[in-house]
C-alpha cells in the first residue's frame, strides 16, 4: 500500500474524473441525452488541451470537429448509400467503406496532420492576433463546407450509419482524457504552461513556444476531430451549420465556466452546462424537471447561457474549479483540519 | 472603360462600408483594448429599431437609429465590459462573444426568425448614369456618408476637449488615468461613438439589402475583425485603411475569380488575411513598433 499509494496519487486526478464520467453516465444515462452530454465533453477536452496548456484561446477549434464529422461521414457511409446521398465524391472517397471505429480513428489521426500544418503559419501568431487568426479558420471551414456541393453543401448530410452507443462515445472520452492528462505530463506540456504564464521569461528560458504549441494544436485538433465523428455517428445526419458559431460558443462556455487551465475544470464545465442545457431545454418545452414545472419561452436557453459565461468570468474569471485537479483525498482533508499551513506543509 | 470604373466604384463603396466598420470596432479596441465581437450586434439591433421607426420622415429615422444603437453601446459597456475591466484581451473576447450571442437570442425572441423586408431609402437604390457609366446612387452615397462621417469623427477627436482625451486614452491609457482622464467615462464615450457609427452601418446595410435579419452583423463584423487586424491594431487610420483594402479585395476577387470558385470568396478573403498576419503580424500599417514593452 505504501508503495502503490504515490503511483495512484500521481494519476488520481485523472481516475477521479474518469469514475465522476462514470457515475454520470450510469445514474443520469437514461433519463438524458448522455451521448450528446459526452460528446460535448469530448470536445471540450479537445479544446482544453490547446487551450488550457498554452493560455491561447481558439475560436477555430470547431472546424476540427466539422473535419471529423465529415471525414467520419465519407469513410463510413456504405458505398450504395453513398452513391445515393453524395453522388459526386472524388476517387475512392466514393467506394471505401470502413467500420465506425475505424473511421473515427481515421478522422482524428487525419485531424491530427492537418491541425499541425495549419498551426504552423497560426501559432506563429500571438494573443489576440492568433485568437483572431483561428477564428479566420473557423469562417474558411464554414465557407468552404456551406459551397462544397459533393459534401452536401448547405444542406444535410444524412445516411451516416448511426452505432456510436453510449459505451462507445464513453470510452472514446476515457480515451481523450487519459491523452489530456499524459500530455499534461510531458516536458512539452509544462513549458507551454510556463509559457502561458509568462510567454517573454518562458522564451528567454529557451523554451520553443512555436513548436510546444503547435505540438498541443495538432493533438488537440485530433480529439475535436474524434468528437466530431462520433456526433455524426451519434445523430446519423448533420449540417454545416451545425460548425459555427453556435458550437462555437457552447464548447468555450463550457470551458471557460469549468476553468480552462485544469483538465477537471474542462470536464466539470462540460458536464455541468450540458446539466443546465438539458433542464432549460425541458422547461422550454413545457416540461417538468428537478421536479419543477417551468415554462420558459424558446430561447432563454442561450440567452440564459451567455449571462452565466459573462457572470462567470466576472465573479470567477478562473472557473468553477479555479484551474486546480481533483486534490488528493488525504491532502485535502488535511488542508481542511489544519488551516494555518506552514511553507513546509507539502 | 465603363465596366472597370463601375468596378472601381463598386469596390470604393464596399471598402467604405467595411472601413466605417472597422473605424467603430477600432474606437473601442484601441482605447479599451476590447474587440468587440457583439459589434455587428448593435447595427443587428439598430436594424430592427429602424423596422420599428420606418414610418415617421426619414431625418427623425435616421436621428432614432443612430441614438438607439449609441445607447445600445454604451449600456453593453456598462452591463457587461465595465465589471470585466482588469481581464485580458481574451477574456473580453470571450465575453463580448456570449454578448452577441445574448443579444441575437434576444432578438430572435422578440422578433422571430425571418428577415424583415423595410422600405426605406428605396429612391437611392435606383441607379445613376453619368455618361456612359452607370452606378447604383447607393455606391455613391454609401462614399460620401462614410466619408463626411470618417471626416466628422477626425474633426471631433482633433478639436474636441474629449476627442483628445479619447486620442491621449488611445496612445498610453495608463499614463492618461495618471494625468486624470476618468477612464470609465472615456470607454463609455468611446462605446457611444462607436454604437453611434454601428447605427450608420445599420443604416447603410438596411438600403442595400432591403431587409434586417438576426445574422445581418456577422459578416460586417467578421470583416471588420480582420480589417483591424490587417491594418494594424490600435490605430483607427489604420483600421480605416484595412477596412478599405478588404472591401477592394473582396470586390476584386468577386471580379476576378473563376465562376466555379465565386462561392469561396470569402475563404480566400479569410486566406489572404492569414497571409498578411504572416508577413506582417503586426499589421500593414503600423509605422512604429506596437508590440507591448516589458
Amino acid at each position: 500500500m505504501a508503495r502503490l499509494a504515490p503511483a495512484v496519487e500521481r494519476v488520481w486526478p485523472l481516475l477521479a474524473l474518469a469514475l465522476l464520467v462514470v457515475v454520470v453516465t450510469a445514474t443520469l444515462g437514461p433519463g438524458v441525452d448522455i451521448e450528446i452530454w459526452l460528446i460535448n465533453t469530448i470536445l471540450v477536452v479537445g479544446l482544453y488541451v490547446f487551450v488550457g496548456n498554452s493560455g491561447v484561446m481558439s475560436f477555430g477549434h470547431v472546424s476540427f470537429v466539422a473535419l471529423g464529422a465529415y471525414v467520419g461521414a465519407v469513410l463510413t457511409i456504405p458505398e450504395l448509400t453513398k452513391q445515393l446521398v453524395l453522388p459526386d465524391l472524388p476517387g475512392f472517397l466514393g467506394t471505401v467503406e470502413l467500420s465506425t471505429t475505424a473511421g473515427t480513428l481515421a478522422a482524428g489521426a487525419l485531424a491530427l496532420v492537418v491541425g499541425y500544418l495549419v498551426a504552423i503559419p497560426l501559432m506563429r501568431l500571438s494573443g489576440l492576433a492568433a485568437g483572431i487568426g483561428t477564428l479566420a479558420l473557423l469562417v474558411i471551414t464554414n465557407n468552404f463546407l456551406l459551397n462544397y456541393e459533393p459534401l452536401a453543401g448547405s444542406g444535410t448530410l444524412t445516411g451516416v450509419p448511426t452505432d456510436a452507443t453510449t459505451g462507445m462515445i464513453l470510452v472514446w472520452l476515457l480515451v481523450a482524457m487519459a491523452v489530456a492528462f499524459a500530455y499534461q505530463q510531458t516536458r512539452s506540456s509544462l513549458r507551454l504552461r510556463a509559457s502561458r504564464e509568462d510567454e517573454v521569461a518562458a522564451r528567454a528560458m529557451g523554451v520553443p513556444v512555436e513548436r510546444d504549441r503547435r505540438l498541443a494544436f495538432a493533438l488537440s485538433a485530433g480529439i475535436s476531430a474524434i468528437g466530431g465523428a462520433l456526433y455524426g455517428h451519434y445523430l446519423g445526419a448533420f449540417g454545416a451549420q451545425f460548425f459555427y458559431f453556435g458550437t462555437t460558443i457552447l464548447i468555450i462556455g463550457m470551458l471557460v465556466i469549468g476553468g480552462q487551465r485544469s483538465l477537471t475544470g474542462a470536464i466539470v464545465g462540460a458536464l455541468a452546462i450540458s446539466a443546465i442545457t438539458t433542464w432549460l431545454d425541458r422547461w422550454e418545452a413545457g416540461e417538468s424537471a428537478l421536479g419543477i414545472a417551468l415554462e420558459l419561452p424558446a430561447g432563454s436557453r442561450e440567452v440564459l447561457f451567455a449571462l452565466l459565461v459573462l457572470l462567470m468570468l466576472k465573479l470567477r474569471p478562473d472557473g468553477i474549479t479555479g484551474g486546480r485537479e481533483v486534490p488528493w483525498p488525504s491532502r485535502w482533508l488535511a488542508s481542511r483540519s489544519l488551516p494555518a499551513r506552514t511553507e513546509a506543509g507539502r | 472603360m465603363a465596366e472597370i470604373l463601375q468596378d472601381v466604384v463598386n469596390a470604393v463603396s464596399l471598402g467604405a462600408l467595411y472601413a466605417l466598420f472597422a473605424v467603430g470596432l477600432a474606437l473601442v479596441f484601441s482605447i479599451a483594448g476590447i474587440a468587440n465581437f457583439a459589434y455587428g450586434d448593435f447595427a443587428m439591433v439598430a436594424g430592427y429599431v429602424l423596422v420599428l421607426v420606418v414610418a415617421l420622415v426619414w431625418p427623425l429615422v435616421v436621428v432614432v437609429v443612430i441614438v438607439a444603437a449609441m445607447l445600445l453601446a454604451v449600456a453593453s459597456d456598462r452591463l457587461a465590459f465595465r465589471p470585466l475591466r482588469a481581464a485580458d484581451a481574451t477574456t473580453l473576447l470571450v465575453a463580448s462573444f456570449a454578448l452577441s450571442s445574448l443579444l441575437q437570442h434576444v432578438m430572435r425572441g422578440i422578433a422571430g426568425n425571418q428577415p424583415k423586408g423595410v422600405d426605406f431609402g428605396a429612391s437611392v437604390a435606383r441607379p445613376i448614369s453619368i455618361g456612359d457609366v452607370t452606378v447604383p446612387r447607393l455606391d455613391l452615397l454609401t462614399i460620401v456618408v462614410v466619408a463626411l462621417t470618417l471626416l466628422g469623427l477626425t474633426l471631433f477627436l482633433r478639436r474636441s476637449f474629449l476627442g483628445m482625451q479619447l486620442r491621449a486614452a488611445a496612445e498610453d491609457f495608463t499614463m492618461a488615468r495618471l494625468l486624470g482622464v476618468p477612464a470609465n467615462r472615456l470607454i463609455a464615450a468611446a462605446f457611444g461613438l462607436s454604437g453611434a457609427i454601428a447605427g450608420i452601418a445599420a443604416l447603410l446595410l438596411t438600403i442595400r439589402s432591403g431587409a434586417v435579419s438576426i445574422e445581418m452583423g456577422l459578416q460586417p463584423v467578421l470583416v471588420a475583425f480582420v480589417a483591424i487586424v490587417v491594418g494594424g491594431m490600435g490605430s483607427l487610420s489604420a483600421a480605416a485603411l484595412g477596412g478599405l483594402l478588404l472591401g477592394v479585395v473582396s470586390v476584386l476577387l468577386e471580379v476576378l475569380l473563376p465562376p466555379d470558385l465565386k462561392p469561396y470568396r470569402d475563404a480566400f478573403l479569410f486566406t489572404f488575411v492569414v497571409l498578411v498576419l504572416l508577413v506582417r503580424p503586426q499589421g500593414l500599417f503600423v509605422a512604429r513598433g506596437a508590440e507591448a514593452r516589458i
